[in-house]
């Protein structure tokens, strides 16, 4: 996909970061590598994994997880941006060396934080990374999430030599002219997701830890509330905030998150094969045609859709 | 997606028999629970749900081992199996037996929160140094651990999901949710081996611990508040969640 687009941004899916499943010179190498294919779109994500079924699978100490996260977070710019990297830390330790290749984008690609557990949002803050929400979480509890996220980050102190100040959600999308279509359709898909997540074995659940207080992206599921009575999307039976509808419904739930702070969606277009690839198309055709014009840079084909902020850390 | 599919007639052999919903809460104090966490293999791990429930991946069960200083049945101790599980997407734990050393404690836990009990022997040695478990039925050793190295907590730090017990309810076969309302004065994180664990003995020859994954003990305030759902065993949460009125 890197080699094959030109305009949209490049999401390398969050590396986990822990040292058991991903050495960090493998991470820049390959960072690295996509950002060259992509000539310079790739935004790299950062995680720590919330689950049994990955961090046993590895016999990862989950008390760790954090703190090689917070390792490797430090690392790797160094290691994009240095002729001679060495590290002497608890996650790795290395003797100098050159570590090739360098990325595109000066001075690195942006680094984001994929946030599951409440809190996490502050870690990216405080280390100057871009917030990528993954779990479901409503309007006020992600307005609230998003105020404290830019209130402290404007105070980071950068693991970089950019500031990621961009706060992403996780979503889904089912566009149709028809909300009646569009439900019948997208909210089995959102469901269907919800429940084969849910099989994975939580780490909060196996394994006493202070390192995870919540059961994954379930937790968050289960806090989520349902739609206030004046919310359009009541009327239609949809859940509050979810991608699923028609244009109309679309662009109101977007600019919805938008409104709160929220730059960017990353969309689920599809989950367990539930709906046809066709259908997924249409659905991407008619979203493009009818939702996309109605936000920022829509039009700019000369640009990228999306291009992050580097600000100055105070 | 993956959901059980055991003999629901086989399961409800041992079901328990629940007359009517309990209205008032059950409070029991000064009780220690120890929790180990194991996996089990993949293979089973439909086989031993009902068709209403989910499994994890990798399969995994849960046992807890509780010693009750007092409680409207009086000190007791008791022992738990649940297959850790799904329903609809929420954690929680199906129970597969209990053994309880108490005649009264079992049928009140049997009558009024639908566990699987059994009266058999609980020893439950708990100190500052670790803990040992010994559970026999029917004259048979059916569990042993050893507990070792107990490393301080944080109070939150430990998860206890809710139960779900396949009782005949007033509605008739229901998996009963049970949630259990902890409040913690002490956690400790140990090392544990399980010793032995006969799976007839827990209720399914199917069950298997192959890998412990953690243990935890705890001293808490244990609260029963009355059931407030029961889920239709052979129907999915999403539409076979009834509340209890």
């Amino acid at each position: 996909m890197a080699a094959q687009t030109r305009r949209v941004r490049v999401g390398h899916g969050a590396v986990v970061c822990v040292p058991e499943m991903n050495h960090p010179v493998r991470v820049a190498e390959r960072a690295a590598a996509l950002d060259l294919i992509s000539n310079g779109r790739l935004e790299l994500g950062t995680a720590r994994s919330s689950t049994w079924t990955e961090l046993g699978g590895f016999e990862v100490n989950p008390d760790d997880t954090k703190i090689t996260w917070d390792e490797f977070v430090r690392a790797l710019p160094q290691m994009w941006m240095q002729e001679e990297f060495e590290w002497e830390g608890k996650a790795f330790a290395m003797p100098r060396r050159n570590v090739l290749p360098k990325p595109l984008q000066q001075p690195h690609p942006p680094m984001w934080v994929t946030v599951t557990s409440p809190g996490t949002e502050l870690d990216a803050a405080e280390r100057g990374l871009g917030c990528l929400g993954v779990s479901a979480a409503g309007y006020e509890e992600q307005e609230r999430r998003t105020k404290e996220y830019h209130r402290v980050i404007q105070n980071c102190n950068p693991v970089g030599e950019l500031v990621n100040d961009q706060v992403h959600t996780m979503n889904f999308l089912y566009c149709h002219e028809d909300y009646r279509q569009a439900r019948d359709i997208g909210v089995p898909m959102v469901n269907a997701f919800n429940v084969a997540n849910a099989h994975l074995y939580w780490t909060r659940e196996a394994y006493p830890t202070r390192a995870y207080q919540t059961l994954g992206n379930a937790g968050a599921a289960m806090k989520a509330k349902k739609p206030p009575a004046d919310d359009p999307s009541v009327a239609k039976g949809l859940p509050e905030g979810v991608g699923v509808g028609d244009p109309d419904h679309l662009v109101r739930t977007i600019k919805r998150w938008e409104s709160i702070g929220v730059t960017g969606i990353n969309f689920l277009l599809n989950a367990m094969e539930m709906v046809p690839q066709e259908q997924v198309l249409e659905s991407m055709r008619l979203f493009a045609r009818e939702v996309m014009p109605q936000f920022r840079n829509a039009d700019d084909h000369a640009q990228a859709v999306y291009t992050p902020a580097a600000i100055e850390a105070n | 997606m993956l959901v059980g599919t055991a003999n629901l007639e086989q399961l409800a052999a041992e079901a328990a028999e629940v007359p009517q919903f309990a209205a008032q809460e059950i409070a029991c104090e000064d009780v220690v629970c120890l929790q180990l966490t194991a996996e089990m293999p993949n293979a089973a791990r439909e086989s031993v749900l009902p068709p209403s429930l989910h499994p994890t991946v990798p399969a995994a069960l849960s046992i807890q081992v509780y010693a009750v200083g007092n409680s409207p049945w009086g000190s007791f101790n008791f022992a738990t199996t649940r297959i850790s599980c799904r329903s609809g997407v929420r954690a929680r734990g199906f129970t597969t037996r209990t053994v309880v050393d108490n005649p009264e404690a079992s049928a009140g836990m049997r009558s009024q929160l639908g566990f699987p009990a059994v009266i058999g022997t609980v020893r439950f040695r708990h100190g500052y140094d670790g803990a040992s478990v010994q559970v026999g039925l029917d004259g048979r050793d059916i569990l042993h651990i050893e507990a070792i190295d107990p490393e301080p907590m944080g109070l939150d730090d430990v998860q206890y999901t809710g139960t779900l017990n396949l009782a005949q309810t007033p509605k008739g076969l229901r998996l009963m949710q049970v949630e259990a309302h902890t409040q913690a004065s002490r956690v400790d994180r140990l090392q544990a081996r399980l010793e032995a664990f006969d799976s007839a003995g827990w209720g399914n020859p199917l069950l298997d611990p192959i890998y412990v994954i953690a243990a935890s003990m705890t001293r808490i305030q244990l609260v029963y508040p009355p059931v407030r759902f029961v889920c239709k065993a052979d129907e999915l949460a999403f539409t076979g969640t009834e509340p209890v009125e």
